[in-house]
């Protein structure tokens, strides 16, 4: 049954539809908020508020639209809430805060791939340290670019659906986007060369 | 000076890549767009196929029950509320003719007090929405402890600001002041309630989470600093006594679908749609004040900007401090 069916259902008071888009995302849904708190319990929790919130508001969803871009959208709110909540806490100041819809680096300089001699992991490499390396990478990118990254290459949303999700225009997508690629492989290359 | 670890983008052959191996496109190599680039193209995927090696375990298998348990637990505490409602209004365990007498003396009752009620419920209106902006001073100063400024999308120079209830356009300009403000929702500053005024029936206490705006003129609960300037002062340079938000600026009339017009000069005086015959005004440092007068302390008038006389609804201030709150 499709998720909008499910969610009419639900709406209609059966409280089986809820378990079922429940069970249905727990999967992709928790592995998105890992990769973007970073902290498996805080993806636990951001998991719990983002379905509560589907519960509250499900009154506003329209079924006409897609429910995975809505889910995803109240997610990745959520869990932005947290890693603001977290920061605060952490006293930490960001060195050069970004606005939001703004995030667009006139001055931004751009790598070539082909040029730029990027190392990448051989057969000797053990899987376990490429993993790892990865995992700091993509965790260390700014939050803007990592959530992009995660949707788009992830769990393979079109740039139509990213747009819909985070409330940006087509063209902030594919800037932004390419800004993760860049500054992924950028960081990888550096990376790898502290570790040798 | 750029710091090897800042952002970088892509140069455009790279991104074409990135872009139909993203797209999925079947036949990659022979994309007319991606002819002779067929290293680049597969460069592209050895950098895109590192991110393979990021796995995360599955979720703990108590996930599904504990969610939920806890949306359970939401739906009990809301029916618990309900029925606490339900009980404190007392049962009727008497006949017709009682209940006509009681009728008969409330009705009574109801005429003398009406207008005393009326005007009961003006104050607590009133004060209510004086501690929802109070709330909402908050909220702009957690914003801006965390991005330096108040809350702003991206401006284009010379746009008008009251096209509300639009999507922001293609390239993400924002199109009304409103939308400026409903950051602070969209952020997660404050919730929707708390963003509102309790006489205005028209402001909605739930949004969809997708908005970006409220839906209309009549919606947006409060006017908030216009914030099309050019320059873009930070928080701290601001006056404390400058106005920031406001229950609705009496100057303009915007409806949609209809152009924006200003209304007649009102003089020194300084009513509300909401209030009457005056305004609940928040400044910079916090303090919400009760005003009849649209000037601040300092003779600045709130509701227009200095040296404007004629309104066409892209005016912006120059001067850090000038208040002009807008829809």
């Amino acid at each position: 049954m499709p998720d909008e069916q499910l969610v009419r259902s639900y709406r209609r008071g059966d409280q089986q539809a809820f378990s079922q888009l429940i069970e249905r995302y727990q999967q992709e849904l928790y592995r998105f908020l890992v990769r973007f708190v970073r902290d498996r319990a805080a993806a636990e929790d951001v998991f719990q508020d983002t379905f509560l919130q589907v519960h509250v508001s499900i009154d506003t969803f329209q079924t006409s639209k897609r429910f995975k871009p809505w889910l995803f959208t109240i997610a990745a709110n959520k869990a932005r809430d947290y890693l603001r909540r977290s920061k605060r806490r952490a006293a930490t100041q960001l060195s050069s805060p970004v606005q939001p819809g703004s995030d667009e680096d006139r001055d931004r300089q751009f790598l070539d791939l082909l040029e730029a001699n990027l190392p990448l992991p051989d057969d000797e490499t053990a899987q376990q340290e490429t993993a790892d390396l990865v995992r700091a990478v993509v965790d260390g990118l700014p939050e803007h670019l990592r959530e992009i990254l995660l949707l788009a290459y992830f769990h393979q949303f079109s740039y139509k659906q990213v747009a819909e999700v985070l409330h940006i225009p087509l063209g902030t997508v594919k800037s932004r986007l390419h800004a993760a690629v860049g500054t992924f492989a950028q960081r990888w290359k550096q990376k790898l060369e502290q570790s040798n | 000076m750029k710091d090897p670890s800042d952002p970088v983008g892509l140069n455009s052959e790279d991104a074409n890549a990135v872009d139909a191996l993203l797209a999925g496109h079947q036949n990659i190599e022979s994309d007319p767009s991606l002819t002779n680039q067929t290293p680049r193209v597969v460069k592209a995927k050895q950098v895109l196929g590192l991110l393979d090696a990021y796995d995360v375990a599955p979720p703990p298998p108590d996930l599904f029950q504990s969610t939920l348990a806890r949306v359970g637990e939401a739906k009990q505490r809301r029916q618990f509320a309900q029925q606490i409602q339900t009980l404190s209004v007392p049962a009727s365990s008497f006949g017709w003719r009682e209940a006509m007498a009681v009728a008969a003396s409330l009705l009574v009752m109801a005429t003398l007090m009406i207008p005393i009620l009326h005007a009961n419920q003006a104050d607590a209106q009133r004060v209510a929405c004086a501690a929802n902006l109070q709330a909402a001073g908050v909220g702009l100063r957690s914003y801006a402890a965390d991005f330096g400024t108040l809350p702003r999308g991206k401006v284009r120079p010379g746009s008008t600001w009251y096209e509300v209830g639009q999507s922001p356009d293609e390239d993400g300009f924002v199109r009304s002041n409103s939308q400026h403000l409903y950051l602070l929702i969209r952020n997660r500053y404050l919730s929707p309630a708390t963003l509102s005024c309790a006489a205005n029936v028209h402001t909605p206490r739930h949004v969809d989470p997708g908005a970006t705006d409220w839906a209309s003129h009549a919606a947006v609960p409060f006017s908030y600093q216009n914030q099309f300037a050019i320059q873009i002062p930070k928080f701290g340079q601001l006056p404390n006594i400058m106005a920031l938000l406001a229950d609705k600026n009496p100057l303009f009339v915007i409806q949609k679908g209809q152009p924006f017009r200003l209304r007649v000069n009102i003089g020194t005086e300084s009513p509300s749609a909401v209030h009457g015959s005056g305004q609940n005004i928040l400044s910079v440092d916090g303090a919400v004040r009760w005003s009849i007068r649209p000037q601040t302390v300092e003779g600045d008038n709130i509701w227009t900007i200095k040296g404007v006389r004629i309104f066409a609804g892209d005016e912006a201030p120059t001067q850090i401090g000038d208040s002009h709150l807008i829809p």
